[in-house]
């Protein structure tokens, strides 16, 4: 093999069905965790859409939410451990001005008022902070008991801006030495409140193997 | 390496006449033989962490602009040339040099704008927006290049227009309503 075809080959991951299967399996399951917490906590039915998930060259992620233009909100944690990965969690302004006016009793913050992060108080923004938190937290539980191993979540971080704006923080922490990456898409839905947002949850590549080898599949290469 | 074999180079204008360089990518125009309206206008929407960096020869009319991801390249055990040098700020301005000198320009007339190094997250620690300027700036000092114009951090996204028609380039700030032309 001459280098040039090796560099071809090294951008490729070929997944089998049945390991994008299993991913998708992982994400349903984590997100379902998380869902469920968010439905406790708001004390709404919500739905959520099957689990998508998606092999791509890493300039292709904005792509994949949609118009880079969009202004949302994003929470992302990092997720250290056995396994490396980012849980990151999107939504529409409008949502998250209903989630904090739900969970906090008389507040009333107007969502046209709100055009950048600083103009939330500091209550809303620890309202948003332990949601976030809460969230990636049951999701990350959920995949380490289905790995069967040990995963440390860091407290998350929370953005307010267009989605290619987020987006190039995420792309930076996944695609440092690698040009793909895999991304794993739900979506929700509040239909009471009209709330809805996305989770994704990003498994570094370098350690991909190691989450096949952990639910006894074979690695990819 | 021919240059219109590059993967990572993007030329393709959209109806509004516009080529949008996604992360990792670089457009370059040679505008001297251009007749009517036909100047295309290199734009990046969302630029974050990111860093843009234009640089033209306004005597030879030639013109580049490339979307940076990150300050430098690490991992040591590659050894195959980068398919996306424009990702590493310590290898896209040496390369982006290399392309637009190859084109006809003279390095001594380049003249370079940088735009973006945002802090989009509250709490990130490590600032990525700030190490890929600075990383773009040193690496423009060594190769002794002008800098004409930055904006550069803060705490917001950015939406960039760079037209080549005369090296006017304009940026809308999220939050804000309007593109503020910078040169």
């Amino acid at each position: 093999m001459n280098d040039r075809e090796k560099n071809q080959s090294e951008e490729e991951i070929k997944l089998t069905p049945a390991q994008m299967d299993s991913l998708m399996e992982l994400g349903n399951i984590g997100s379902g965790h998380a869902i469920t917490a968010l439905s406790q906590l708001m004390d709404k039915r919500i739905d959520m859409s099957l689990t998508s998930v998606d092999v791509i060259p890493f300039w292709k992620l904005p792509e994949k939410f949609g118009g880079e233009e969009v202004e949302v909100f994003g929470i992302l944690s990092s997720v250290h451990g056995e396994q490396e990965l980012l849980i990151l969690q999107i939504y529409p302004k409008d949502s998250i001005i209903k989630m904090i006016n739900s969970l906090s009793e008389g507040r009333n913050t107007n969502s046209e008022d709100i055009k950048i992060l600083s103009d939330l108080d500091d209550f809303s923004l620890s309202i948003i902070m332990e949601v976030g938190n809460i969230l990636s937290g049951h999701y990350a539980n959920a995949l380490a008991d289905l790995m069967e191993i040990k995963l440390v979540p860091e407290v998350p971080d929370v953005a307010y801006d267009v989605l290619g704006a987020i987006m190039n923080s995420v792309i930076a922490k996944t695609s440092e030495t690698v040009d793909l990456m895999i991304l794993i898409n739900t979506k929700m839905d509040i239909e009471d409140l009209n709330l809805n947002g996305i989770f994704c949850f990003l498994p570094a590549v370098a350690t991909l193997n190691k989450i096949f080898t952990a639910i006894n599949l074979e690695g990819y290469y | 390496m021919e240059i219109k074999k590059r993967k990572d180079r993007v030329s393709r204008t959209n109806d509004r006449g516009e080529i949008s360089i996604p992360i990792g990518h670089f457009a370059l125009k040679d505008t001297s033989k251009i007749t009517g309206n036909t100047y295309p206008k290199f734009i990046i929407y969302g630029l974050g962490s990111c860093v843009a960096l234009i640089l033209f020869d306004k005597k030879a009319k030639i013109h580049a602009m490339s979307h940076i991801l990150l300050p430098s390249f690490h991992n040591v055990k590659e050894k195959t040339p980068l398919r996306y040098p424009q990702k590493y700020a310590d290898q896209a301005v040496n390369d982006l040099i290399k392309l637009i000198t190859r084109k006809g320009a003279t390095i001594t007339n380049l003249r370079a704008v940088i735009i973006g190094g945002a802090k989009i997250f509250k709490n990130h620690y490590n600032n990525i927006g700030e190490e890929n300027v600075n990383m773009v700036r040193k690496e423009l000092e060594k190769q002794d290049i002008k800098i004409v114009q930055q904006v550069v951090g803060g705490t917001s996204g950015r939406n960039i227009k760079f037209n080549t028609k005369d090296d006017s380039i304009f940026v809308k700030t999220t939050g804000k309503s309007e593109f503020k032309k910078i040169t």
